[in-house]
């Protein structure tokens, strides 16, 4: 068994800063340039989305009503083994909803496994994140308020 | 993503077998018992639980107030790698209220994605592990648990 968490040897540090750039600029292509063909990602209150394409239109969608204004890393530990990683992080995010300009601020974590290609490139395998937030509160205390909405109450 | 592994050489088929078996018994001790000392676990809507002995108190919390009456798998898939191991599963869960309320019973659909490792023995524990639900805001789970909220600020 081998791990680490050395951030002096921290492959995958570059990748993720190019990712939150991407998630930040609302470019879908970039997002999901990071994450391998056959990538699996839960999103919470969703289902599962399966390879590279599902998850393109995934942030796709969301870019059409959401906008990441400020995302800041709490907490992170990274273990390394043979060609894979294993990622957690945690995070502060302020959103800001495009049609309402409504501003919802959440605190979730990110679990991650990254996967080495043949050509040393690190991608984003398999990938689940949630809210720490208390039900009723952060982003779920907004779709809650959405839902509300639709349904006219 | 790894493809599934046949059952006969799943290793962690077990494993598995024994967190179902301890979630529908309300087996505190043997649901800890698949944790390693240096556990991370991030339940939705809770703060990080660090350690076994943090998970243990998580759960032995949890049994107090929800008794777990169904579990299946829907979807299960496993890539071993070298003392360590990805395993991602989807479920449907039966929960019931231990106090009983307006609910006997919530659904859920859920996944988890745990990170095993091998540890001395030949023994796999419980490394990190997240979950979350499938079901939108406002069902499954978090609908009671919303209601329950509204009930307290009334």
């Amino acid at each position: 068994m081998s791990g680490s968490s050395s951030s002096a040897n921290d492959p995958v540090r570059p990748v993720l800063k190019r990712f939150l750039d991407a998630v930040k600029a609302c470019d879908a292509e970039a997002v999901a340039s990071v994450f391998t063909e056959d990538a699996v990602l839960m999103t919470p209150n969703e289902p599962t989305l399966y390879g590279v394409q599902e998850i393109k239109e995934w942030w796709q969608e969301y870019f059409e009503y959401f906008k990441v204004s400020d995302f800041t890393e709490t907490e992170r530990d990274v273990t390394f083994f043979d060609d894979a990683a294993v990622e957690r992080w945690a995070y502060v995010v302020t959103i800001a909803s495009i049609k309402s300009r409504e501003t919802m601020r959440d605190e979730g974590r990110w679990l991650g496994v990254w996967k080495r290609g043949p050509d040393g490139a690190w991608q984003i395998e398999q990938a689940m994140f949630n809210s720490i937030l208390p039900i009723g509160s952060g982003t779920s205390r907004f779709l809650t308020r959405v839902m509300e909405r639709n349904k006219g109450l | 993503m790894s493809a599934p592994i046949p059952s006969d050489t799943d290793v962690l088929l077990a494993n598995h077998e024994r967190l179902i078996a301890a979630s529908r018994g309300s087996d505190v001790e043997g649901f800890a018992s698949l944790f390693s000392e240096d556990a991370v676990f991030m339940a939705p809507n809770e703060p990080t639980l660090y350690g076994k002995a943090e998970v243990r108190e998580w759960i032995e919390e949890y049994v107090q107030h929800f008794k777990i009456i169904a579990l299946n798998d829907t979807e299960r898939d496993v890539g071993i790698r070298n003392g360590w191991a990805i395993e991602r599963w989807a479920y449907t869960v039966a929960i019931a209220p231990v106090k009983g309320g307006e609910t006997d019973r919530i659904r859920d659909d859920g996944r988890w994605l745990i990170i095993w490792k091998r540890e001395t023995g030949n023994t796999w524990k419980i490394y990190r592990v997240m979950f979350n639900s499938i079901r939108p805001v406002g069902s499954g789970t978090s609908r009671f648990f919303s209601r329950l909220t509204q009930r307290r600020e009334e």
